[in-house]
């Protein structure tokens, strides 16, 4: 089986530097791409590829990099960002491949600041990975060294800058446009689209926001080609996914498996099962913003087009695994809580509406819980959804809630009634 | 044109609205609160959703954010929508989670925009049951109170205060739901436009802070339609009255002049009329050293007309901050061989120069939105946030204006506010601003810093690149020439260029260079205007007077003979040096002083006669670009002080023996618009007192006044008649018409529903436009214009400095130069301090230090003052506070020696 994402990485001993990166077919893309390709060619090969965003929202990565302006006219000044703000609850995917494999990120960075002409690019970077910057330092300036950075890269009239950016630590960075906001040192609120950023982005000029893996995913493209990638998965999805199971079972990990890979062989085989004796509840699929799944969907494919199929979504693929012992109103409240203090503050349902919540929740988990409080609850489960907030982080906050209320009911309603919470001793 | 259809009503809507500034222009009621129609959209609030359907058969449709949603055409929505009806009353209830509901004790409650949209909305029982989270206040300073528990978290303060007004020290700090609004420590806010924070916030955390310590509702004040006395640009205003005191100042929305927002003179700078400087009773002095005494109207009368009839020559000293009327009343009185301007030599000589320039065309002047919608300003000069504050807002809100065009190239909104600024990060490169010293538009405009006279060259270099006609001054540096050609170029390109300049330099050649730059551009084709800053609010209204300079009488004052000088609305000391002040009251037996309050010629005259001041009178104004504007008296004080046209028409009537003169205000008015030529079109500007609407005048208290018996209930029971205002269509009265009336005769905005500022939503065409019951301008000066251009001809010469010497040119300061404003309590809080400003270069060579004590010696005269540092000031010339209470008069420009201070500091 192919694990072009990690087939370097040994966690043991650390990353490979750039000599032996390169031993290991490492920067071949960048020789084939610059001297061979043309930056359309580049694009038009991951749109073709089908490889899908990896941060969680799915969209496909060829699209967003077609939606730069080329050619004459467009801006001559274009900026590549990547995300590397990995701050979902229960997500660990890009941490791997950063820690892992700094120069893979390096590479995808390239070949995607080539496709869309961009001479700037920047690595935004979750405040908390320490290590992970020193990897990354280090691996850039190896590859300034060996002159994969910096002026006319392998002698070709394409020059990249990269820049490390560490990131003041907010989880609404990971929305592209407050990561960009928080890049200009501006306060880190998401900015309104349209414009999206290809249009105008950092500094108001043509930019490229995309996540860790997906670019990680871009120089195998480029050197196996469309075919081979689309094999890659084994369902309707190309590639493969970096997946990951957190929560109280045997064998929590990240694992580099073949998209469309089922939530129970990650959860029984990859991860091992639950732990001697807790039994499995519940799950978040791909991080705090997803619905909970129980195990009547535990054969879904997970992958972006089964689960949009039955109206739920991936997110990021990173599940956060719930056992019969621990309170799920305390896990919500845990989630709520978390988002409530990540609001950026700019959009009023987002800002009150979690408060709310949040206090609510804690209300209930206290004994403090009212009738009431489940139908204000299942209010804001439905008003923070899509279309009425800003931006996706309070529809984030509402899926576990939404799906929380439905599939924890009686929990609630005994905290309430019984003004404690069962799980505590 | 394109049709939208609101819960299936068509409605015609303006290419490039978005849907909520669409349906308040359709009159309907959609609340909101991040939205401002002077700042934009960002969709933060989520208070103004309506449903969007995609065709005729859709009934579900989608939430939309109407600020957020261009309209387009054909569009359907639905505001009435169960969905998104019940959404916004849910954003409300969001909004009252920490809402502190303290509406009764609120400075707001009454007029906030929060009460109205929370009850439109139909939110009106708060679920939430946990504590609400608490802010600490700030002190901001004499002019905003700060409150932040109110706080509903729109953003408006900031949008406004950093990206509109240019502010940099008020912020939001914080996330989640304690975003927190204020500076990073207390402190008074540093822009010159905080003010309007009052009006912009929807509730009360940003509140008027002298208005607090007089509070009253804004129903229980009497307000009329005024006009700022401050400076030359005649922003329009409301000032609110109870018990004969001014309460406050409010903005009075005028599309082509201030429109939503006022500068803090403006605002806070009125009550004067309240200060203890106030003259309510006439004076006597026997002889120049005695005690002034007390006297009544009637002795006033009979001891003026008694100095008058016995008088060898009596002249009039005119002002330029007394309306047309008394200044009319004044030269009618004494003749107009005797009236003279009472303006400084400098004032009198650069007034005539920019009457000259108007007249004679062929550049139209322009008002505050010709420069907002210019595109291209060039700035010579005049240093504008000190001298005419709102113009320099005007020149930000062009930038705006201009970065909104750029961003349409790629598909942005003008109204995506964010988007627009975050697509355009240049600084303007249209509008140019050269100054002599820093000029708090650096970080919009291009901007440099010359010596005055170089300034003028730059500006006939200018003008000599738009055509060749205009001679090039001798001498000029590479750099300089560029700089003008770079200038020329972007001019030459434009369609409606502005050019602005002012007297404040009291360089007349910075008037010359920017009339050959205008003409220049108007030889071209292009409409380019020009405007120039004035010293007072009626400069211009005086210039149309034919007075002589004062400095005409100074000359032959030993030899004229004159036995009485009736000084109108003037302080000499303001406009003569000590020295000659002192002829002046040698020479004249009898000065007659009328003022509003007191100062040192009223307190150096013989008889010292108190008249009203602009919030008890009515008067008419000339602005800068020439419009005629009325101001209407606010109240009457119980003890009647009459205008000093009333008081002068007296001693007309008994010395001309017209017993019949002038009855009112608009008999005056006809004989002045008769009398002279350039006000023949005055009258279309003004309503006469006759003026009804179905047969009732204006009232100028609101419907909901109260307490006009128990407000004197502690001397009579009995409701007092309401005073008759025989001059103004307006009533001194909460009874009258209670429809909108003409633009002009507004005295305050309300609408059922709409008690905040935010109701002049209701009285416009289109949001963020003209009213709906506009009157067209009078501009004086849009007429009579010959196309014959002769430019100006003697560039000065490039400066040269002199060894040993400075010359010293006057530096104005927006809180303390105005004599009146700085009487104001709030403003005196916040006055500037005598100084005099040094460049780097000369600081670091005479090692001074800020703060270091100079004498500074102009002829025999010496003004002790601190140094302030203005790095880019150039060497050998120096800038001297101007105006300012306590500092005696220095004609300026002037060379000066600056030695050291020899006693201590």
């Amino acid at each position: 089986m192919d694990k072009p994402l990690t087939k370097n990485i040994q966690l043991e001993r650390g990353p490979l530097n750039i000599d032996d990166y390169i031993k290991a077919g490492g920067y071949l893309s960048v020789q084939k791409a610059v001297k061979s390709m043309a930056p359309s060619e580049v694009t038009k090969t991951v749109l073709e590829s089908g490889l899908m965003g990896r941060g969680g929202a799915g969209v496909s990565t060829g699209f967003k990099m077609g939606a730069v302006p080329m050619g004459e006219h467009a801006s001559k000044i274009k900026y590549l960002i990547a995300n590397a703000d990995e701050m979902e609850p229960g997500t660990f995917k890009d941490r791997l491949l950063l820690e892992g494999d700094p120069h893979q990120l390096i590479e995808g960075m390239l070949i995607s600041a080539y496709a869309i002409g961009a001479t700037t690019a920047y690595i935004f970077l979750r405040g908390e990975y320490k290590l992970a910057q020193k990897r990354l330092e280090a691996s850039v300036a190896q590859a300034y060294a060996e002159n994969y950075l910096g002026q006319n890269i392998l002698g070709s009239n394409f020059s990249l800058n990269l820049y490390v950016h560490m990131s003041a630590g907010r989880y609404i960075c990971g929305e592209e446009t407050a990561l960009i906001n928080a890049l200009e040192g501006k306060r880190a609120t998401p900015r309104a689209k349209p414009p999206f950023p290809p249009i105008s982005g950092l500094w108001g000029k043509p930019t490229l926001v995309q996540n860790v893996e997906t670019l990680c995913n871009l120089p195998h493209i480029i050197n196996h080609g469309v075919p081979w990638y689309k094999a890659l998965g084994k369902g309707v999805d190309a590639g493969t996914k970096i997946y990951g199971v957190s929560g109280k079972v045997k064998r929590p990990g990240a694992w580099e498996l073949p998209m469309g890979t089922t939530a129970r062989e990650l959860l029984e085989v990859h991860a091992g099962g639950m732990k001697e004796g807790l039994q499995f509840k519940a799950l978040l699929p791909g991080g705090a913003s997803t619905d909970f799944w129980g195990s009547d969907r535990l054969d879904t494919p997970m992958d972006f087009s089964s689960t949009a199929k039955i109206g739920t979504r991936m997110g990021t693929g990173t599940m956060i695994v719930l056992d019969d012992k621990t309170c799920p109103i305390g896990m919500i409240l845990n989630l709520e809580r978390f988002f409530k203090q990540e609001s950026c503050g700019w959009c009023t349902p987002c800002r009150d509406g979690l408060s709310w919540i949040a206090e609510t929740l804690t209300a209930i988990e206290n004994g403090e819980g009212q009738t009431q409080d489940i139908s204000i609850l299942a209010r804001h489960a439905r008003l923070l959804g899509p279309g009425s907030t800003f931006c996706a982080l309070a529809p984030g906050a509402a899926s576990p809630l939404q799906t929380g209320l439905s599939r924890f009911k009686e929990e609630f309603e005994q905290h309430i009634l019984t003004k404690k919470c069962p799980y505590q001793h | 044109m394109p049709t939208i259809f609101i819960d299936d009503k068509p409605y015609f809507i303006k290419e490039g609205q978005n849907l909520l500034h669409a349906a308040l222009s359709h009159g309907l009621d959609l609340p909101y609160f991040c939205w401002h129609p002077g700042l934009g959209s960002v969709g933060a609030c989520r208070q103004c959703a309506v449903q969007h359907f995609k065709d005729a058969e859709d009934t579900k449709g989608r939430m939309v954010m109407s600020c957020m949603t261009p309209a387009t055409d054909g569009m359907r929505v639905s505001i009435e929508h169960e969905t998104c009806k019940s959404f916004r009353a849910d954003v409300s209830e969001w909004m009252m989670t920490n809402h502190p509901h303290d509406c009764p004790v609120c400075d707001e409650g009454g007029e906030c925009h929060l009460q109205d949209m929370t009850v439109m909305t139909g939110h009106n029982y708060r679920q939430f049951r946990f504590k609400k989270r608490t802010f600490n206040n700030q002190k901001l300073g004499p002019f905003v109170n700060h409150e932040m528990n109110r706080c509903i978290t729109c953003y408006r303060c900031v949008r406004y205060y950093r990206d509109v007004a240019g502010g940099t020290d008020l912020n939001s700090f914080a996330s989640s739901n304690r975003v927190y609004f204020g500076r990073n420590e207390d402190g008074t806010l540093e822009n010159e436009f905080s003010g309007n924070l009052v009006e912009v916030c929807p509730t009360g955390v940003f509140t008027d802070k002298p208005f607090k310590a007089f509070f009253n509702r804004k129903w229980d004040l009497q307000m009329a339609p005024s006009v700022c006395q401050l400076c030359s640009l005649g922003c329009n205003i409301i000032p609110g009255e109870r018990f004969e005191s001014i309460r406050r100042v409010q903005n009075r929305y005028n599309h082509e002049i201030n429109d939503y927002f006022l500068c803090d003179k403006g605002r806070f700078g009125h009550s004067f009329v309240n200060s203890k400087e106030r003259l309510f009773v006439s004076m006597w002095r026997q002889k120049a050293k005695d005690v002034a005494s007390e006297i009544s109207q009637e002795e006033t009368f009979q001891s003026a007309t008694k100095l008058l009839s016995s008088s060898k020559r009596t002249v009039g000293i005119g002002s330029p901050r007394a309306s047309l009327e008394a200044n009319f009343a004044l030269r009618t009185l004494v003749g107009e061989d005797n009236f003279y301007d009472g303006l400084s030599r400098h004032d009198s000589v650069l007034l005539s120069k920019v009457k000259q320039i108007v007249q004679r065309g062929p550049a139209l002047t322009a008002s505050l939105q010709n420069v907002k919608e210019a595109d291209a300003i060039l700035v010579l000069g005049e240093d504008l946030i000190n001298t005419a504050p709102r113009l320099a807002l005007a020149i930000r809100q062009n930038v705006i204006h201009m970065a909104q065009k750029k961003a349409a190239a790629v598909g942005i909104a003008a109204w995506n506010d964010l988007a627009v600024r975050n697509f355009v990060r240049e600084k303007s490169d249209t509008v140019f601003v050269v100054t002599a010293s820093k000029n708090k538009l650096e970080d919009v405009a291009a901007s440099f810093q010359l010596h005055p006279d170089n300034i003028a060259c730059l500006g006939y270099a200018i003008a000599h690149e738009l055509n060749s006609e205009v001679e090039l001054p001798k001498g000029m540096d590479a750099d300089l020439l560029a700089k003008a050609r770079l200038i020329a170029a972007v001019l030459r390109e434009a369609k409606n260029p502005v050019i602005i300049s002012g007297t404040s330099l009291y360089t007349e050649a910075l008037l010359d260079a920017s009339a050959n730059v205008a003409w220049a551009l108007c030889r071209q084709g292009s409409s380019a205007r020009i405007c120039y800053a004035l010293p007072e609010a009626n400069s211009m209204g005086l210039s149309l007077m034919n007075a002589k300079p004062l400095s005409l009488l100074m000359e032959e004052i030993v030899a004229s003979k004159v036995s009485v000088a009736i000084v109108l609305e003037n302080d000499l000391s303001r406009r003569l040096s000590s020295e000659n002040l002192g002829i002046f009251f040698k020479n004249i037996p009898s000065v007659i002083a009328l003022d509003s309050f007191q100062q040192q010629t009223v307190r150096q005259s013989k008889l010292a006669v108190a008249t009203c001041s602009f919030s008890e009178g009515t008067g008419t104004f000339v602005n800068n670009e020439g419009r005629v504007q009325r101001y209407y008296s606010v109240f009457e004080r119980k003890e009647k002080i009459l205008e000093s046209w009333r008081i002068l028409r007296d001693w007309i009537r008994k010395s001309k023996k017209k017993a019949s003169l002038w009855k009112n205000l608009d008999e005056i008015t006809d004989d002045m618009c008769r009398e002279i030529d350039t006000l023949s079109a005055f009258d279309q500007a003004i309503y006469r007192a006759s003026f009804q609407i179905d047969g009732q005048k204006i009232p100028r208290e609101t419907n909901g006044y109260s307490g006009r018996t128990a407000m004197v209930a502690n001397l009579t029971m009995h409701e007092p008649k309401p005073l008759v205002d025989v001059d103004s269509p307006l009533a001194h009265s909460m009874e009258g018409y209670e429809g909108q009336p003409p633009s002009s005769l507004i005295p305050f905005f309300w609408e059922p529903g709409w008690n905040s500022v935010q109701s002049v939503n209701k009285y416009q065409k289109e949001i963020g436009g003209e009213l709906k019951n506009q009157q067209p301008a009078v501009r004086l000066f849009d007429k009579q214009k010959s196309k014959k251009i002769v430019f100006f001809q003697r560039p000065p010469s490039l400066f040269k400095q002199q060894s040993g010497k400075w010359q010293i040119f006057p530096r104005y300061f927006i809180f303390g130069s105005e004599e009146r404003a700085a009487l104001s309590l709030a403003i005196s809080e916040h006055l500037s301090v005598p100084c005099i400003g040094i460049g780097h270069e000369d600081a670091q060579k005479q090692k001074w230090l800020p703060g270091s004590m100079v004498n500074v010696e102009i002829d025999s005269k010496k003004w002790r003052l601190p140094v302030v540092i203005h790095p880019e000031l150039e060497s050998g010339m120096a800038l001297m506070a101007h105006g300012l209470a306590g500092m005696d008069y220095a004609e300026l420009p002037s060379y000066a020696c600056i030695r050291l201070s020899e006693s201590a500091t």
